[in-house]
Parts: C-alpha cells; sequence; structure tokens
C-alpha cells in the first residue's frame, strides 16, 4: 500500500527513536546531574563515589576517578548503593508498640519525650548503668561522639558499645598490646609497593573487592618477584589467588604463625635494627615477664615446622615458605588480616603474633610494609574506635580510668569530671546486663543485634522485655523486638564524616533528603540530649569552635550537647583529638570536601595541602632516608611519610612507638613482641560436635542484609543462605547438593540447604550470616573466654546431619 | 515540517506510562513506544526551532532523566 513521503520520513523517526529507547543515550538538552563526592556504605574500604542526583532522586553512583583509595573503580554492592534509599519498606514514622503487640505510629514530640522521660525515670531509680546505648560502624562520627558524650559525659553510664566491636576488638587489644595505640602504621599504598602480601583470616576478594583489584594489581604487575601468601582454612576465592596458600586447620594459626617466626630467627632473617626498638614480653598485657631475644627465640623452638607441621594440617616446606618469602632481604612484606582472626577466643593473640612477624623482621614502617587489620565497616574507626565507642574508653582513644583524660574531656564537654562513669568488667558486655536486668532500657542505633548476635535469640528475649529504642531505616529483626522505634534516614541522606581502615577520614555529604518523618540519627541523639539533660538537672558548654586555632567562646551552659549542627560536633571531636595519638585537628571540613580520599590521622596542621599521615611511628628523617623524600603529591594535597604527631611534639628517635596504652606496660616508646604459646585446646571439635562451623560474608550481601538484601539486583545475585559443605563430607553424610542438612551446636540448630564445595576443608562447613530468614549466628554460642570480648564466629564446634 | 524521532528516559522507569500519557498530550508529539528503558516519541513542528523547544521543554521536566534525540529530518517539503 503507498505511504505518504511525511509517513515515510515519520516512521524512519519512529524507529530510530525505538531504538533509541532501547538502550541508555546522552541527553541533548537539559540539566546534567548534580555530583557530589561520597564514600560507600557497603564495607569497610571506603571507597569514593560520585553520586549523581536530580532533584531529590540519586540515580547513579559510580567510583570516583581521583580516590587514591579505589581510582574509580567500585564493586557490584556500590553499583548498587543508591537502591538503598529506595526500599518498599523504609520506615517513616517513629512507632510505639501497643499492649496487643503491634506497632502504632506516633509523633516525633511523643516519642523523644518518652525516650527522654523513661530513660531519667530508670536513671533516677536505679542508676545510670541502667541504661545503654549500642551502635555500629554505619554511624557517622558526629553521631557516634554525640551518643558518647550524652550517655558518658550527662547521663554518667559507661554502658556505650557498637556491633562494629563484634569485628574489631580483637584488632584493637592486639594494637594496643603490641604498639601502645590502636590503628595500622601504614596504609593502603602499601599494597602497591609491597613484595609479599600475607592474607590472614580474610577473603579480601569478595569482602574488600577493591582492595584486593590493588592485590591484583600488584601481582600482576611484578609477578615473579611480589608474592601472596593466604592464610585461611577455606579455599576461597583470595587464596585461589595465592601463590601459596596455607590451608591451616581450623585452631592451629598460633602453632603456624610461632613456627613463621622460629623460622625467621632460625634462618636470620631478623632485623636488629627493628628489634632495637622492642621489647620481648610473655603473655599479654602489661604484667608479663619480660625477655630478652635469646629467651624469646628459645621460645620459638617448640615450633619449628616440623614439631607442628601435622598439628596445623601444613606441609613443613610451606611454613618455611611462608616465612622466607615474609622475610625476604630487600623486600616488604604487608600483612592484610580480618575476621578469621578477629572473630576467636585467641583473637588478641593472633593480632599480636602477626604483629611479631613484622617487628622481628623490620617489615613495618617501610615502603610496602606493615601490619594493617582490616575494618569491617565503613566508619568502625571513627564511630568505635577513635572517639570513645567501648566501654572503657572516652574519644581520642582516651581512657575512663585515667585522670588526665577525665579532665580534658570534661574540660571540652563543660561537664563536671565526676558525671563521668568508671568502667567496670561487666560493663563490657551490655546484652548481658540486658538480659540479667541491670539495664533496664536500651538506645539500638543503626545496628541489627537481635541479628548479629551470637545466641541473638537469648539477648533477643532481653530486648523484647526492655525498654528497647531503636534507630533504624528499614524494619530488622530488632525491630520486631523494640518498644520504640525511631525512623532513621541513611547514607546519602545525612551528612558526616566517616574513618576507614588506613586512618582515613572521608566526607558522606547528604546528597538528597531522606523520607518525610524519618530523621538523621545525630539529630535524633541531639534532641534526645536536651530533654535528657534538662529531666536530669545537667547541662553542658556550648561554644563557638574557631575551627582554625581551636580557641572555644563560650557561648552558653544549657541543657543539650553543646552543638547544634554536624559540623559543630565535628569542630568539637577535633578539639578532642588535638595533640592525641588520633590527631585529627588538621581535618577541617573545607579540606575534607576538598580532596577524594580524604584525610589521614595524624594530621595536625590545618594547612589546605596537608592530608595527613601516610606512616606512623617514624621519624621525618627515618622517612627521607626511606623514601628519598619526606611527602608524597597526590592529585590534590600530599600526605607526608612520616608521622606529624611525632614531628609536633618533638619526639626523639628515628622510629618511636610511643603509643602509652596501659596493655604495653612500661615499654616506653618499644613496641611489645610477644611470646604467646599456642593454646593446648585447639582442637575445639569431639566426638558430639566433630565440625567447626565458621560463618562469614559473601560478595554480594553485606552484615545483616538489612540494606543489601532490598536490593534486587544483589538479592537476586544471593537470595539466601545456605551450607558449604566438601564433597568428601558430603559423600560421607550422604547429602546431595541442595539437599536440607541440619547443624547443630551448643546454642541451637537450624536447616539448611547444602552446597556441596572445594570451599571448605574436610571438617569444616561455612554459612554466611546475612540471611534474616536463617540467622546463623542465632546458633553460635556465646564464648566469654576472649581476652577482648570477641565472639568466637570462626570457630564453633558443630555437627551436621541430613535434614 | 520537520520531524524528530527522540528517546525518553524516565527518573522513575516504574513510572513510564504516566510520563508516555504526558508526552501524548503535548502538541506535536506522538508517543510510539513504551520500552523496558525508555519512551519513544516522533516529534513534528511547523520549523525546526520550535521542534528544539518542544525538546527543551520535556528535558527539563522533574520527571525525565534524559532525552536523547535519534532522527532529525528537517526538509521543508515532507508530503507529495
Amino acid at each position: 500500500m503507498p505511504i505518504s513521503r511525511r509517513q515515510f520520513i515519520r516512521a524512519a523517526a519512529s524507529a530510530a527513536a525505538l531504538a533509541a529507547a532501547g538502550t541508555p543515550g546522552r541527553a541533548l538538552a537539559g540539566k546534567p546531574l548534580d555530583y557530589e563526592r561520597s564514600v560507600c556504605a557497603l564495607c569497610g574500604v571506603g571507597c569514593t563515589v560520585l553520586v549523581g542526583s536530580k532533584g531529590n532522586d540519586v540515580v547513579e553512583v559510580r567510583g570516583d576517578a581521583k580516590s587514591p583509595i579505589n581510582h574509580g573503580r567500585i564493586c557490584v554492592k556500590g553499583l548498587a548503593l543508591s537502591s538503598v534509599l529506595y526500599g518498599r519498606d523504609r520506615l517513616k514514622s517513629p512507632l510505639l508498640r501497643q499492649p496487643d503487640g503491634g506497632l502504632a505510629p506516633i509523633g516525633w514530640n511523643e516519642a523523644l519525650g518518652l525516650l527522654a522521660t523513661t530513660f531519667s525515670s530508670l536513671i533516677k531509680k536505679h542508676g545510670p548503668e541502667s541504661v545503654a546505648w549500642y551502635g555500629s560502624g554505619q554511624n557517622t562520627t558526629q553521631d557516634a561522639y554525640a551518643a558518647s558524650k550524652l550517655f558518658k559525659g550527662i547521663i554518667g553510664t559507661p554502658n556505650v558499645g557498637s556491633s562494629a566491636a563484634l569485628g574489631v576488638s580483637s584488632a584493637v587489644e592486639g594494637y594496643q598490646n603490641s604498639f601502645g595505640s590502636d590503628e595500622t602504621a601504614g596504609s593502603m599504598d602499601d599494597i602497591d609497593k609491597a613484595d609479599c602480601i600475607f592474607i590472614v583470616g580474610a577473603n579480601v576478594a569478595e569482602t574488600y573487592p577493591m582492595l584486593f583489584r590493588r592485590v591484583v594489581n600488584r601481582k600482576t604487575a611484578f609477578p615473579d618477584r611480589v608474592r601472596v601468601i593466604v592464610l585461611d582454612p577455606c579455599l576461597t576465592a583470595t587464596a585461589r589467588f595465592a601463590d601459596l596458600h596455607l590451608r591451616v586447620k581450623p585452631g592451629y594459626d598460633m602453632h603456624l604463625l610461632n613456627s613463621m617466626a622460629h623460622v625467621m630467627a632460625r634462618e636470620g632473617l631478623l632485623d636488629g635494627r627493628s628489634t632495637g626498638h622492642c621489647e620481648f614480653m610473655a603473655g599479654l598485657g602489661p604484667k608479663g615477664a619480660r625477655l630478652d631475644i635469646e629467651a624469646y627465640t628459645k621460645f620459638l623452638d617448640a615450633y619449628a615446622p616440623e614439631r607442628v607441621a601435622m598439628e596445623t594440617g601444613l606441609a613443613s616446606e610451606d611454613i618455611l615458605r611462608a616465612a622466607r618469602w615474609f622475610g625476604r632481604r630487600g623486600m616488604s612484606a604487608l600483612s592484610l588480616s580480618g575476621a578469621g582472626i578477629n572473630q576467636r577466643t585467641d583473637g588478641v593473640e593472633l593480632n599480636c603474633l602477626v604483629h611479631n612477624l613484622h617487628l622481628l623482621t623490620g617489615r613495618i614502617g617501610t615502603p610496602g610494609s606493615g601490619s594493617m587489620a582490616l575494618s569491617g565497616q565503613v566508619n568502625t574507626a571513627g564511630a568505635l574506635r577513635e572517639q570513645g565507642g567501648f566501654t572503657h574508653c572516652l574519644p581520642g582513644m582516651r581512657r575512663l580510668d585515667n585522670e588526665a583524660h577525665r579532665q580534658e574531656i570534661a574540660d571540652i564537654w563543660g561537664v563536671r569530671p565526676e558525671w563521668l562513669p568508671m568502667a567496670s568488667p561487666s560493663s563490657a558486655r551490655i546484652f548481658d546486663g540486658l538480659a540479667e536486668g541491670r539495664i533496664k532500657a536500651i538506645w539500638i542505633n543503626s545496628a541489627n543485634p537481635a541479628q548479629s548476635l551470637p545466641a541473638a535469640g537469648v539477648y533477643a528475649e532481653a530486648m523484647r522485655g526492655a525498654f528497647t529504642v531503636v534507630s533504624d531505616a528499614y524494619p530488622t529483626h530488632t525491630t520486631q523486638l523494640a518498644t520504640l522505634v525511631l525512623p532513621a534516614t541513611i547514607w546519602g541522606e545525612k551528612e558526616g564524616v566517616m574513618v576507614q581502615t588506613d586512618r582515613r577520614a572521608q566526607f558522606s555529604p547528604m546528597v538528597i533528603h531522606g523520607p518525610e518523618g524519618a530523621a538523621s540519627d545525630f539529630w535524633q541523639i541531639v534532641e534526645a540530649a536536651k530533654l535528657m539533660g534538662k529531666k536530669l538537672g545537667r547541662k553542658s558548654t556550648y561554644r563557638v569552635i574557631d575551627p582554625a586555632t581551636g580557641v572555644a567562646r563560650r557561648i552558653r551552659h544549657d541543657y543539650g550537647l553543646g552543638f547544634e549542627t554536624e559540623r559543630e560536633a565535628w569542630d568539637e571531636y577535633r578539639l578532642c583529638t588535638k595533640g592525641t595519638d588520633v590527631d585529627l585537628w588538621g581535618a577541617t571540613y573545607e579540606k575534607l570536601h576538598a580532596h577524594s580520599g580524604g584525610v589521614q590521622w595524624p594530621c595536625t596542621s590545618i594547612d589546605h595541602d596537608n592530608r595527613g599521615s601516610a606512616k606512623r611511628y617514624i621519624s621525618r628523617a627515618r622517612a627521607v632516608a626511606l623514601y628519598g623524600t619526606d611527602k608524597v603529591e597526590l592529585p590534590t594535597g600530599y600526605a607526608t611519610l612520616y608521622d606529624q604527631r611525632m614531628m609536633d611534639a618533638s619526639m626523639a628517635g628515628e622510629v618511636s612507638y610511643y603509643g602509652g596504652g596501659p596493655a604495653k606496660g612500661g615499654a616506653g616508646n618499644k613496641a611489645v613482641i610477644r611470646a604467646l604459646a599456642a593454646r593446648t585446646d585447639a582442637g575445639v571439635t569431639d566426638a558430639e560436635y566433630p565440625f567447626v562451623l565458621i560463618t562469614g560474608r559473601w560478595l554480594e550481601q553485606f552484615n545483616t542484609g538489612t540494606f543489601t538484601m532490598r536490593l534486587a539486583m544483589l538479592r537476586e545475585m544471593k537470595p539466601a543462605a545456605y551450607a558449604e559443605i566438601c564433597p568428601e563430607d558430603a559423600i560421607a553424610l550422604g547429602i546431595a547438593n541442595s539437599a536440607k542438612v541440619r547443624i547443630s551446636t551448643a546454642a541451637g540448630s537450624m536447616t539448611l540447604p547444602a552446597l556441596v564445595t572445594e570451599r571448605p576443608q574436610r571438617g569444616t562447613v561455612f554459612v554466611p550470616w546475612f540471611d534474616s530468614v536463617n540467622p546463623v549466628n542465632r546458633i553460635m554460642p556465646d564464648s566469654q573466654e576472649s581476652v577482648s570480648g570477641a565472639p568466637s564466629f570462626k570457630l564453633c564446634p558443630a555437627k551436621i546431619s541430613k535434614a | 515540517m520537520p520531524i524528530a524521532g527522540a528517546a525518553v528516559t524516565p527518573l522513575d522507569r516504574g513510572n513510564s506510562e504516566a510520563l508516555a500519557e504526558k508526552l501524548s498530550a503535548m502538541d506535536g508529539v506522538e508517543v510510539r513506544g513504551v520500552t523496558g528503558e525508555g519512551i519513544a516519541i516522533v516529534m513534528e513542528a511547523p520549523d525546526s526551532g520550535r521542534l528544539k523547544r518542544i525538546s527543551e521543554e520535556i528535558a527539563a521536566w522533574p520527571e525525565v532523566m534524559e532525552f536523547t534525540l535519534a532522527y532529525l529530518n528537517f526538509e521543508d517539503e515532507v508530503d507529495r
């Protein structure tokens, strides 16, 4: 049928338009997206991202090419990050538990009034220790600082905890025992110079993907020089990449690490210059016997590879190889360690033994060398480790049992020092206090302990029975138990500073407004503090702090926290850190905004281009001797290759482990190499529980899945947990792939489909912990044997049977 | 009259139908299809300047993320 020329041209236009509508195209006209720099919230790497928005919608997240962390790359979770904001079941109103067990919406005034009244009444009747706060590594530093000030400074309770402690408390105590100060001495940039990369108990490929990308790049660039060693009982994706996989028998890592140290001593790989900056002590803590190096090396004789190979399940040749690669003359060595050694009853010891290897061989403070414990969440450092997130601590890594620290913080906070609490052994275990009835009210913020705690079912009942306030963005197992639920804004909807694994503070902006009815955690805490302060008759000082000089001008003394905005809180927190190990005085808001990849503490100068210290514990002279320069130029600004705190305090010596934490005893400015005997009960299994249950993460899911299980793409990739067992065990037990298996521990049982895979070794079973339908942590017994209080999520005796 | 074909990408892909209706109501705009990625339209106007203004108006809508011109014919005579 003939058509007109006009019809023909319209048909051509239509065809072209349909083709274009099938694929994304470039905009011809109209306003482009607004982009702001931010930090990905879905693991501990803290990749710098650019967030594209139009109006009040986030439409794109991509990596920032200028970032020294991820160099423009992001992983599958980062790609899906913006969808976190748009789950259909976002909480949009405060909710109060009703007599019939349901939740009914109430207004904010009523909600905060109820919170303040209930907490204050309990405090007056039962004392400050009857209430508690429990946050997470998803809190911004300002959220956590505000909470710390409210609960410790105004209320006077030591009961301030965080879910982030579940993953790092062993690492914290390990650093304190070895160096007297928490957190790593090096930077992620050391990956790019490392000749031996020793990955210990961390499936970096899946849990820190962009960090792993840098490891791959380093190995690929120098395949003959660089050696990657992975210490992990499981054949993980990381282990598959390794030049040497130390597939240690679960529980025998201490034997292995001591054995590596023995080889280093036996084969002359010790560095006298490094050990000269160290003390040798037996055991943990300040009271261990002082040793000399001869006594220490004699102690190691029991761990010769030939003696421990069978116990560890390794070949002695592999232990020898690992030690020799680590200690190769003229080469560097970097350790990346994670939950695999932290979430253990011997976690503190394991961390110290890793540090030992570096101190013995001098693989610390030099290019490409260092011992880096990886943070599990984006702000584990800022929300917990650095600003008093532990029950015995105060901001700036200060301690409640130190009179000078108490006075310093009381002065900054404008509160009376006698208001500050004293820590007690029982205060460290907040949920035990809840279960025992000592703690009667708890405010849980951005955490899901009803799913994440060991023996979570027991503590769930305790939460149900107390006055439990939960601030979160989505319903969780924990909100289901709450008396009062407060809807919170999340990443992208609130501003704050986040601090990552290598002491790096980055700014996370508010890009859009959150859903109507939701409020930021910071606002919730600030407003609650005003109400509670009035009821308790306790005021703090509101002041204006000059962000350049730190001079504070008092405005008034009033109920509340002394600040109204996140920026004001940050400037006060900077003042808290000034002159301490975690000196963030130089991390002004302007500087954090300006530089992709933020600022590394100690950063003692507000000079705009000074982005802090890439290395700790070494002097400027030492840096020049090692690097030929004292600073590294970045795309914008620079970082010093020496420790700015050492420089500012005029500390003597080329190396100074100046951390003054009490765990180090009287070691002064020396580090401590600790002689730690491997536990004889390392073989945790027995006839009743012959398997070892290990929990962990998968690439596509983060923590308890509160965010990632709401992202369609990630949920489709990994919709549910299953139990990974090896083929030999599957055959022996008659378990086919996908068949239901029953996993039992001393704390309970659960049924999961099996995945038969080579990942776990014989006698072990791996289950990820993100699945809220099958929360595996409920069957993990709560062990109190760890020095740090860390749960034993990586080594649980279990039995498996067909369901 | 000049004729153009364009793809309009909505901000909210779940809102494509509502956006398609709004486009259909515009003088000189015909919706030719709604796909998973966007909406295909054909525009016709007395002159190319008017076509440009229609394009800019659509691109500026808050519910529109992208506007992609796929085809343009601006010959004077289109109907014989």
